[in-house]
């Protein structure tokens, strides 16, 4: 069963993201909270995203707070919020945290 | 489910505690359990009842206070995080003479061990603010 | 103690010692589980790998040798000790210059102990 990573940092700012993609299976979900959503802006992410096979997710609350409007995201990348959060956290298996 | 919450950061410090509280929240409103809360490192820090928030500024470690009152929820700080950071209970206060006990009324203190318990018995463990 | 089925709890570290806090929390809490009988899984990446280095001397800063401790590993059963790969060789490293024996583990060897693991502490 796959795991949740949820990442807090962004990728611009600390390699929690890149250490987290270099160990994730296909097929495990990552979600991107707290100042993690900055990473939406950032391009080379979004690249390493497409051959990974992981579904990526933001947090909604955060998006918000920092002025990141969901609509203008990639669409392989979807918005949820805490409740959202929350189902993710039970349809995986485990999480780990990335900071 | 039956989640545990680790909670490693202070309230002051970053967002990751309001984080754990609005995830543990989310988790209470569509009925899930919440096993144990465990504060551990500078996660105790959101259980020190003698901090003051501004008027301003949303109390983060009243809401904790509140929140886990409420739910009937078993929460503990981590006794020797706490001990290090002044976070004390009304025996330790004792114990090292050190004149009050700030420890929240909805915490114990407690070991490692209940983490590595909660974590047997749980079905999911959250941990925020690493 | 609780009667569940023996588990298996990851712990991933990626800390250096002494100029933040964080690598002494990891070690007690794989202790803790360890004392709990369950498989326990240590993994040190990135700049994590840095803990087990040789020749520290902390107490040019006052600090405790948080080196030293991890020799005590074996006596708690804690054989499962992982270090990345990647994060040795981007600092000029090699399994030589670590306190203890350990396994040097590729991304995909930890990406494979994460995803076998019940629960995984990334602190």
């Amino acid at each position: 069963m796959p795991s949740l990573h949820i990442v807090n940092k962004s990728s611009l700012d600390s390699n929690a993201l890149t250490s987290c993609l270099a160990v994730a299976t296909p097929g495990d979900s990552v979600l991107l909270i707290e100042d993690g959503v900055y990473s939406v802006l950032d391009p080379s992410w979004l690249q390493t995203l497409l051959h990974a096979h992981l579904e990526i997710y933001v947090l909604a609350e955060d998006m918000q707070a920092r002025g990141l409007a969901a609509g203008s995201l990639d669409s392989r990348i979807r918005c949820v919020d805490y409740a959202g959060f929350v189902a993710l956290a039970c349809r995986c298996a485990r999480t780990v945290s990335w900071s | 489910m039956k989640f545990t919450i680790v909670v490693q950061a202070a309230p002051a410090a970053s967002q990751s505690a309001w984080s754990a509280y609005q995830f543990t929240r989310s988790a209470l409103a569509v009925g899930h359990e919440i096993y144990r809360v465990f504060f551990y490192g500078d996660g105790v820090h959101n259980t020190n009842s003698l901090s003051v928030s501004p008027q301003d500024e949303f109390d983060l470690v009243s809401a904790w206070t509140a929140l886990l009152s409420e739910h009937g929820i078993d929460a503990i700080s981590c006794v020797s995080s706490a001990l290090k950071r002044g976070v004390l209970d009304a025996g330790e206060a004792d114990r090292y003479e050190r004149g009050c006990a700030n420890l929240s009324p909805a915490v114990t203190l407690s070991g490692l061990g209940q983490l590595v318990d909660a974590t047997l018995v749980s079905d999911r463990v959250i941990t925020f603010g690493a | 103690m609780s009667e569940h089925a023996r588990r298996t709890l990851t712990f991933i570290t990626r800390k250096p010692p002494y100029g933040q806090s964080g690598a002494k929390a990891t070690l007690d809490m794989v202790l803790s589980a360890a004392v709990f009988d369950q498989q326990v899984h240590y993994i040190f990446m990135g700049e994590g790998v840095l803990q087990l280095r040789r020749g520290q001397q902390p107490g040019a800063i006052d600090a405790k040798d948080l080196s030293a401790a991890f020799s005590a590993l074996p006596l708690y059963d804690v054989d499962s000790i992982h270090v990345e790969a990647e994060a040795l060789q981007a600092r000029g490293m090699s399994a030589q210059d670590l306190v203890i024996p350990v396994k040097v583990a590729s991304a995909a060897d930890i990406a494979t102990l994460i995803h076998h693991s019940d629960t995984v502490f990334n602190l």
